[in-house]
């Protein structure tokens, strides 16, 4: 794993911003951290960074533990806050060679690795310009340049898309999409889910400083080694057949299923691909009259929708 | 060498440019120009010049230059980079002369030529004399105001962490400047030499002895702040060690054949109290000034162990310090000076009076029951306990031990609390022998006990 989060809490003087949060994100995983405001996103972030200290549990980074050793850690790490500055009297390229060196990147190589970064960031054009004279989008590729400059083996950002317009937002995917197909482990936190389901494997989500949902989403089926994910099945029946929810019932209790119309049902299940063959398989045994099926996408806003239906049915319950 | 460190190289890109340094020598000339045309008689204008120089050194160096000191931290807090910095891989050490030396290097091109108009004054009027002691003097001054500046914008902060609460900071330096431009044109005005361990010094000498240390210490307590920040382990060596040093600085003045003006040595000791007591705050951990608010919230939050962690750094307590000095120096001049007539006079002339040795004493016991304090912090199981223990340990010391000796108004507790008093025959060297040697078995704990911090169980924001 290339971050280990383990039974981690933080208490501000006023109130517990995290409460025992635990995860681990697999190597070269782009995770998208979401959830509403004040969830404690933000704070996550800052621990798993070394800039919060926690109340108690621990964040590792490739086994080393960031509260013990965090120069160490932050050798591995590229963080990008929401608010981050930079320093506008200086060229891109100034920037970008003190934040080479400045994170350790050996002298010769430096120049290499400020050139890599700008081609593959697009701001080579950009490198002679004052950084206060760039745009909104152009700055934020300088700062994610400066966070990867020294080829961190995780890059946390913070909002990274805030204030962009669309197209540099597409943009941003793109780049992030390269990032994790070069080695990285990526965990993103945006209130944008649609943004985020373009390059995220995995969904983080926290509400009021828990861990309400981690889970790979549907981009992660190519990279994930067990391909277990949620799915929504649309099976059409070539006639209403009035079995269904009792076969379905028998099938296993995981399902939630809905009839749109008498002959077309929908079905949302966590499975594998040969869960859903077998499931298929004895539907058809059973006797229904199946015409047809096609598996559709949940999108990110429909997990997170439904995670937070969840917990809320189960506070709803509790109380 | 000096161009491999990253953050002086940046802050030389924004320090300098051709017309920035070309700008300060041009205006320099210019203004020498003007005064060696316009004054006429044959000295006057390389007195002028000398005051000249004097004065825009005072600006330049102190006065701009701590602002400028201030602002390379500051600018870091307020444009968000400061969080980049401290994740870097620059080491402490290098971040801190990387900012000392680079946020401020505009204002030393500008000082070289102010020192060189200076020295080429003085030897055209033949006032040489003590000329490379005064300007080590000005350079070793104005290094320890940068280092402060640097301290003081770290220290005060907002609750967040993210901005320097401006007007403390000035509120702090400011009058420190004052004071040791005050102490400057004693030493300078003096025309007697002083004594230091029995051997005479000129007054510019002296400048520089007390001018050396006060630049060593504040570079240190800027590198352990800065290094505080980046998350090194530390040990809290730096409160002996800063004693030790001082200590060695007053015993020179104290020593026997010790004369000068009274009025003097209490000026120099009151800034070296007061300079201690603030040191003793700043180089303490965690370094980051705190407000009595902050501690009551941490125990309504049941986090007991953070407000003792971070007593030693609350303002509240180092004003409460600062008073309770005062008060212990009074109440020790009173029963020292004879004879004691009463009145605010009296009370000046004898706080003037006070052996040296009182106000050692004083630090090492304040020093000594700090380190007890964290000692306890350290091995006590829950805060609560070690506040206890803390608590007992006071109570053991100042109420049963005297009690014990014979009572609180009796001879033996007289001697216990004030060892130095009139009251007592023993000698300021001997009474000192007591509190240096639990101070020392102390250290010797803090070793035992502190080891290396990884500061895991301190839950607040760095």
């Amino acid at each position: 794993m290339s971050l280990t989060v383990d039974a981690l809490s933080f208490r501000y003087p006023t109130h517990q911003a995290l409460a025992n949060v635990s995860f681990a994100l697999p190597k070269h995983s782009v995770t998208a951290l979401i959830g509403p405001n004040g969830a404690g996103k933000s704070t996550l972030m800052r621990c798993i960074a070394g800039l919060l200290r926690p109340s108690n549990g621990a964040v590792r980074i490739n086994d080393v533990e960031v509260a013990a050793a965090p120069r160490e850690a932050h050798k591995r790490l590229g963080f990008l806050e929401d608010n981050f500055g930079l320093y506008d009297a200086l060229t891109v390229k100034q920037c970008l060679i003190y934040a080479a060196k400045s994170r350790g990147v050996a002298d010769e190589n430096v120049t290499l690795r400020v050139t890599e970064v700008a081609t593959q960031l697009e701001i080579s054009a950009k490198l002679d310009a004052r950084v206060g004279e760039l745009s909104r989008g152009q700055r934020q590729r300088v700062a994610i340049g400066q966070s990867i400059v020294h080829s961190p083996e995780l890059l946390v950002l913070d909002e990274p898309a805030s204030g962009l317009d669309p197209e540099a937002r597409s943009s941003l995917a793109g780049l992030f999409r390269r990032l994790s197909a070069s080695g990285m482990t990526l965990l993103v936190s945006s209130h944008i889910l649609t943004e985020l389901e373009e390059y995220s494997t995995h969904m983080l989500a926290l509400r009021d400083g828990r861990v309400v949902d981690f889970r790979p989403i549907h981009a992660t089926s190519a990279r994930a080694s067990d391909d277990r994910r949620e799915r929504v099945l649309d099976l059409r029946l070539h006639t209403a057949w009035p079995n269904m929810e009792s076969t379905l019932a028998t099938l296993g209790a995981r399902f939630e299923a809905n009839a749109s119309a008498a002959n077309h049902w929908s079905l949302t299940a966590d499975l594998t691909d040969a869960e859903q063959a077998a499931l298929l398989h004895k539907l058809v045994l059973a006797g229904a009259p199946l015409i047809g099926f096609d598996e559709r996408r949940k999108t990110l806003s429909q997990t997170y929708q439904s995670t937070i239906d969840r917990t809320q049915d189960a506070a709803g319950s509790q109380a | 060498m000096i161009m491999k460190n990253p953050e002086f190289v940046r802050n030389l890109w924004l320090q300098i440019s051709p017309v920035r340094l070309i700008a300060a020598v041009g205006v320099l000339a210019v203004v020498v120009a003007v005064v060696l045309v316009s004054v006429s008689a044959p000295n006057d204008p390389w007195e002028f010049l000398i005051n000249l120089a004097d004065t825009a050194l005072l600006v330049a160096l102190l006065i701009w230059g701590g602002a400028t000191a201030s602002a390379t931290v500051r600018d870091e807090l307020r444009g968000n980079t400061w969080n980049q910095q401290r994740m870097s891989g620059l080491s402490p050490w290098q971040l801190t002369w990387g900012k000392l030396f680079g946020g401020t290097a505009y204002v030393w091109w500008i000082a070289f030529w102010l020192i060189l108009l200076w020295g080429i004054a003085s030897l055209a009027v033949n006032k040489s004399a003590g000329l490379v002691m005064h300007i080590a003097t000005w350079i070793a001054g104005a290094i320890g105001v940068h280092a402060l500046a640097m301290i003081a914008a770290l220290g005060f902060r907002s609750a967040d962490g993210s901005r320097v609460q401006e007007t403390s900071t000035v509120a702090w330096a400011l009058p420190l400047i004052v004071l040791s431009q005050v102490f400057g044109s004693l030493l300078r005005d003096s025309e007697t030499s002083i004594l230091w361990y029995g051997r005479d010094f000129s007054p510019a000498s002296i400048g520089l002895l007390l001018a050396l240390p006060f630049m060593l210490w504040a570079v240190i307590g800027a590198y352990r702040s800065i290094r505080e920040e980046m998350q090194e382990a530390m040990m809290p060596w730096a409160l002996p060690a800063c004693l030790l040093t001082f200590g060695f600085l007053l015993g020179g003045f104290g020593a026997e054949g010790a004369s000068g003006s009274l009025v003097l040595r209490g000026l120099v000791f009151s800034l070296l109290l007061t300079t201690l007591l603030t040191w003793l705050t700043y180089l303490a951990e965690p370094h980051s000034f705190s407000s009595l608010w902050d501690g009551l919230s941490e125990i309504r939050a049941d986090r007991t162990r953070v407000a003792m962690q971070q007593i030693s750094s609350s303002t509240t307590l180092l004003l409460f310090l600062l008073v309770l000095a005062a008060l212990c120096v009074v109440l020790t001049v009173t029963m020292q000076a004879t004879p004691y007539q009463g009145g605010r006079d009296s009370l000046v002339g004898a706080i003037a009076e006070a052996a040296p040795w009182i106000y050692l004493w004083l630090m090492i016991v304040a020093i000594r029951d700090f380190l007890v304090a964290h000692v306890l912090q350290r091995i006590g199981k829950t805060s609560r306990r070690a506040m206890g223990a803390f608590v007992v340990y006071l109570g053991i010391m100042y109420v049963a031990v005297p009690l014990a000796l014979g009572g609180v108004f009796g001879q033996h507790a007289v001697k216990w609390w004030l060892p130095m008093s009139s009251e007592n025959e023993v000698s300021g060297a001997a009474a000192l022998v007591g509190p240096l040697l639990t101070l020392g078995v102390v250290i010797a704990l803090c070793f035992r006990f502190f080891g290396r911090r990884n500061g895991a169980e301190t839950p607040k924001e760095n």
